[in-house]
């Protein structure tokens, strides 16, 4: 009895350990939907309110990864240095984020609204392209882990 | 205050009064200057010290626009046209450069050279000094006159709150540069700014039903709004650059003339432009 138990538990965990590395992919999910939706609403903030950047950051909360940058976007205001850890993203794709963060508040009312319309459809396919690439992962992952722990079960038993 | 500046002008201003500074002049590559006191002395690394004083560089001015900006060039964009920021906290920064213009509009300036930093204070009881004159026993159409920096702003913040203090009066203050409003200026008054003076004072006279109306630096475009507000049996109180009466409208039935030291009253006219003290 104990043994089988054991044995649900060895796949249970390898199907976990599946899941939790797949961590990359979620994260690359997370950060562009969230980096969408932050485009969205400054571009909404812009044709209204036009919030300053320092009133803007403060008025929404944004989900992991993306939060911090934001937070470490705000501190660079201060320490005008941008330090960020988005290993999670190729270089092109950090240099990219580096670029749109580092051009807001630069112009004027228009510019700065091209700008965002110009990120809007490139951000909503990256969006849906990296939401896809995890669920595609993440289900293979698992699938992965549960087999693994199935053949150290064979293995050993 | 100065949370804009640089590090190094920041920490040279703590070796001031802060109560005795009213203007700061930041030129690229030449000695920063501050109006002390009444009087311009150049700025040390330690405050006012002689000789050779910190020179600002064009990373400097550029930042303190940025900063001033609050990272957001694009909310003050319509103040930069027309050569200014005003912080938060009611600092009001006239900006020299290079205009870039279309069409005889102004976009933009750029490559901007030097800033001037124009200082608010707060002084409750300076309008004691022109109370006699227009607010008492009798509230009276009246243009303070003075060049620029002689406590105009500073007095009629005053007098707004003077006003509002019976709890009598309901103040609107036009504020389109952001300054009258930087201090408390009563219990009784509404705030319309950032906006142009003409469309202000329209909206605000339909909308806000005021006694009285203040409003700073009136121009020559904007003397038509005025007769308007006075039409509507609105009392006006608004600060003009220059120093007599004669080149202003007869739209006022006191022109207070300020001078010599700031906040001191020169000369005071009546509506038909004769002295009276």
């Amino acid at each position: 009895m104990l043994k089988i138990l054991g044995f649900f538990l060895l796949v249970a965990c390898s199907g976990f350990l599946g899941w939790h590395l797949s961590g990359k992919w979620k994260k690359r999910k997370d950060f562009y939907k969230q980096w969408y939706l932050f485009n969205e609403r400054f571009f909404s903030d812009l044709s209204y309110l036009r919030l300053p950047l320092t009133e803007f950051l403060k008025k929404y909360t944004y989900k992991s990864e993306f939060s911090e940058f934001v937070s470490a976007y705000e501190k660079s205001f201060q320490t005008k240095t941008l330090e960020i850890d988005l290993r999670f993203l190729s270089e092109e794709e950090q240099n990219a984020a580096l670029e749109y963060f580092l051009a807001l508040g630069k112009s004027d009312a228009a510019s700065q609204s091209v700008m965002l319309r110009s990120y809007q459809e490139l951000l909503e396919q990256k969006k849906n392209e990296t939401a896809t690439d995890y669920e595609k992962r993440s289900s293979l992952y698992v699938k992965l882990g549960v087999l693994f722990g199935l053949l150290i079960m064979v293995l050993f038993v | 205050m100065f949370s804009y500046l640089p590090y190094r002008i920041r920490n040279a201003l703590l070796n001031y009064n802060e109560n005795l500074l009213y203007e700061l002049r930041i030129r690229v590559g030449k000695p920063i200057a501050v109006n002390y006191d009444g009087k311009y002395r150049i700025m040390g690394e330690h405050g006012r010290e002689a000789g050779k004083g910190l020179i600002a560089t064009q990373k400097e001015v550029e930042d303190i626009i940025l900063s001033a900006a609050e990272y957001s060039l694009y909310s003050v964009t319509d103040q930069i046209r027309k050569g200014f920021i005003t912080t938060s906290e009611g600092e009001r920064i006239g900006i020299a450069g290079q205009g870039v213009s279309e069409k005889g509009e102004v976009l933009n300036v750029r490559n901007i050279s030097s800033v001037c930093i124009r200082i608010p204070h707060q002084v409750p009881g300076c309008a004691d000094a022109i109370a006699p004159y227009c607010l008492e026993p009798k509230l009276l159409n009246t243009a303070i006159l003075s060049p620029p920096g002689f406590g105009k702003t500073t007095i009629l913040r005053d007098s707004a709150r003077l006003l509002g203090e019976k709890g009598e009066k309901n103040v609107l203050i036009i504020d389109e540069r952001g300054e009258l409003s930087a201090f408390d200026t009563g219990i009784m008054s509404d705030i319309i700014s950032c906006i142009d003076k003409r469309t202000a004072i329209m909206y605000g006279i339909r909308s806000m039903r005021p006694d009285v109306l203040i409003t700073d630096e009136l121009a020559e475009e904007d003397y038509d709004s005025i007769a308007r507000a006075k039409s509507a049996g609105i009392k006006v109180m608004a600060s003009v650059h220059a120093d007599s009466p004669k080149s202003i409208p007869d739209l006022f039935e006191r022109y207070i003339v300020l001078g010599e030291k700031i906040g001191k009253v020169l000369a005071v006219y009546d509506a038909a432009k004769e002295r009276l003290a």
